[in-house]
């Protein structure tokens, strides 16, 4: 018998990748910056002093800036009491980069486990019920699939107004057909396994063979997606909310800060700086995770290893 | 035999396939009888499976169902709707399949899977549901039914991993219980202790087994009856015993000469006997009888027309070698 078709040691095989992985040194980092920027993320409100969002100065006057003054009103070059520099409205740029990347990666992740959800129900039960289900419902996916990302998003968040949620929902609409194909083509090799024929020999209905039988020997794949994706959920997002149909102020955003600095890249370096660096590491790293994966998980560049 | 608890009358099947419909059961008559082995003998391609899934209604989309009964305990399985219908299976009727370590779900733990069977089938939960599934692996002969309710599937031989879907199968109490090949993938030392098993649990309680095989000398360890298959037809029935040692059809008299037969050592060695041929492309039949094209005694009628059964007692055979084979 052919082992490697046996779901149960797809699982042990991702295992398998996975401690592979771990000796890999560009998964490696690439993990690394994830924690360390899922840190700054996550304790954002606790690792800079200026309050929420960093707007704890706003109401203060503009903050004196010791050195070289900026003709500009707020901004502020980096100090010790602002590693980042200050912004134009005299917003401690850490404090704001840091309530960034949690936006940032809030979204991603709302985005890639929408388009997950999405995807799981239309590809599990096209895979299912096949026939004209199928037919109908990969139809569907594909009219998804042949408008360019980021036009369908920008038409969807302009219907349903531009917010955290308008982009999550607009971006989350535009993800899934990958996801629903992805799941599609591991159900139907999930499908002919004996134990879904064993559970329905059983008496088990349709909708319980999907939940318990099909869903949890698909999912593999789909974690692997969900990590490569969210480097590309997270910089749609920030390309949303440059062109202002994205995250409204006053909750801070990297997309929305880039934008912001544009004005000011010949006199305030650090204001473009540092939003692009966070934002950069944080595609970066998801992208060098998402990409060692697909080269281990691809049997024909095992060659890699 | 004995009343029987299953009764398959003149079932019609047949497939669509790209090369055209396949008609592969044309009227086939069977019978299990209440607490009776019947072994269903032939080879790949025979339709023994077919007739099985055929009994539970698990066909595959493209198979039609053309007419007949199924009859289980008064019941006719074929008038019952798909709801009726999952009802039965899992509770009147339950299935042990070949390959073992495919069939348990592989991301959950054997407990996980034993407890829903028994939450769905009996409607039993908790620690009561513990502790009959505990009695259950007990009694498949299963030591230390604790580590084995803990494990994940692929912690366990093929032999536990067929002994855990013998206990889940009988969770229910089944009238009848369909074996599909439970020995194929298991090894020949596991394969006696299985069939023991089977055998020893059927005398307990006392249902019914359908054992589909490809092997006529497993079906006469185990069976009360036996009936070949060939190509869709039930071409010998009869008692275990007399259908291997007196075979009437050329078909199981070449599936008797398989029988790997230990030897002495002074004999020479021979080779391992086989029915030369291979079983016909049913989207075009051979005319008359389906065997004629590999038998050895065929006759010019065997070519033309379609062979009767003959019959003695409870045994018959589809030939036109014994009296009364002409319908």
């Amino acid at each position: 018998m052919d082992v490697s078709r046996r779901p149960a040691s797809s699982l042990r095989r991702l295992g398998r990748t996975i401690r592979t992985l771990s000796r890999d040194r560009l998964f490696f980092v690439g993990v690394v910056i994830v924690v360390f920027l899922a840190v700054i993320g996550i304790f954002a409100p606790w690792l800079t002093p200026y309050g929420d969002q960093g707007a704890g100065l706003a109401a203060t006057p503009v903050p004196s800036c010791p050195g070289v003054p900026t003709e500009i009103a707020g901004l502020c070059p980096p100090t010790l009491a602002h590693p980042f520099g200050t912004e134009e409205l005299g917003r401690d740029l850490m404090a704001r980069v840091f309530f960034g990347v949690r936006t940032s990666l809030t979204i991603g992740l709302y985005v890639v486990v929408l388009a997950t959800l999405i995807g799981l129900a239309v590809g599990l039960t096209a895979a299912f019920f096949g026939g004209w289900v199928d037919e109908i419902l990969m139809r569907v996916t594909d009219i998804f699939l042949s408008f360019p990302h980021i036009v369908l998003a920008l038409v969807i968040v302009a219907i349903i107004g531009a917010s955290f949620y308008g982009v999550f929902i607009a971006l989350g609409v535009v993800w899934w057909p990958a996801f629903a194909r992805l799941a599609r083509g591991k159900a139907l090799v999930v499908k002919t396994q004996n134990f879904v024929l064993a559970a329905k020999a059983a008496g088990m209905g349709n909708g319980g063979i999907i939940v318990r039988h099909i869903l949890p020997n698909s999912l593999a794949p789909l974690v692997v997606q969900m990590a490569l994706d969210m480097g590309f959920a997270i910089l749609a997002e920030a390309g949303l909310s440059f062109l202002g149909l994205g995250v409204r102020p006053p909750t801070a955003d990297l997309g929305v800060m880039i934008f912001e600095s544009r004005f000011y890249l010949t006199t305030a370096w650090w204001f473009a700086l540092f939003p692009g660096i966070f934002l950069f590491l944080l595609v970066l790293s998801f992208n060098l995770i998402g990409d060692r994966v697909t080269q281990y998980l691809d049997p024909r560049q095992s060659g890699l290893r | 035999m004995l009343d029987p608890l299953l009764s398959v009358r003149d079932l019609k099947l047949s497939f669509q396939t790209e090369r055209g419909e396949l008609r592969l059961f044309q009227g086939l008559n069977l019978d299990v009888g209440k607490g009776e082995v019947l072994g269903v003998v032939g080879e790949s391609g025979s339709g023994k499976s077919t007739l099985a899934y055929s009994i539970i209604r698990l066909l595959p989309p493209n198979a039609r169902f053309e007419g007949g009964s199924v009859v289980l305990g008064g019941k006719d399985l074929t008038k019952l709707s798909e709801k009726q219908m999952r009802d039965v299976r899992g509770r009147d009727i339950t299935m042990v399949f070949q390959d073992p370590t495919t069939a348990l779900n592989p991301v959950f733990r054997v407990k996980d899977q034993m407890l829903k069977v028994i939450k769905a089938n009996i409607g039993v939960e908790g620690a009561e549901a513990r502790v009959l599934a505990m009695g259950m692996l007990r009694n498949v002969e299963l030591p230390d039914a604790a580590a084995i309710m803990g494990s994940f599937p692929y912690e366990l031989s093929g032999g536990m991993q067929q002994r855990v879907m013998i206990a889940m199968a009988l969770t229910s109490n089944p009238q009848l219980l369909i074996a599909d090949e439970p020995t194929s993938a298991v090894d020949a030392t596991i394969q006696v202790q299985i069939l023991k098993l089977l055998d020893r649990l059927r005398r307990e309680k006392g249902f019914s087994v359908l054992l589909i095989t490809h092997s006529i000398a497993v079906a006469k360890e185990v069976s009360d009856r036996i009936a070949v298959m060939y190509a869709g037809d039930i071409v010998e029935e009869g008692e275990a015993e007399k259908v291997v040692d007196s075979s009437k059809h050329p078909y199981t008299q070449g599936l008797v000469k398989c029988i790997p037969a230990p030897r002495a050592r002074h004999e020479s060695r021979r080779d391992l006997a086989t029915v030369p041929g291979e079983v016909p492309d049913l989207t075009d039949p051979p005319p008359g009888c389906r065997f004629h094209p590999r038998c050895p005694y065929v006759m010019d009628v065997c070519r033309k027309t379609k062979p009767g059964y003959w019959k003695a007692g409870d045994s018959h055979a589809l030939c036109y070698l014994y009296e009364g084979g002409k319908a």
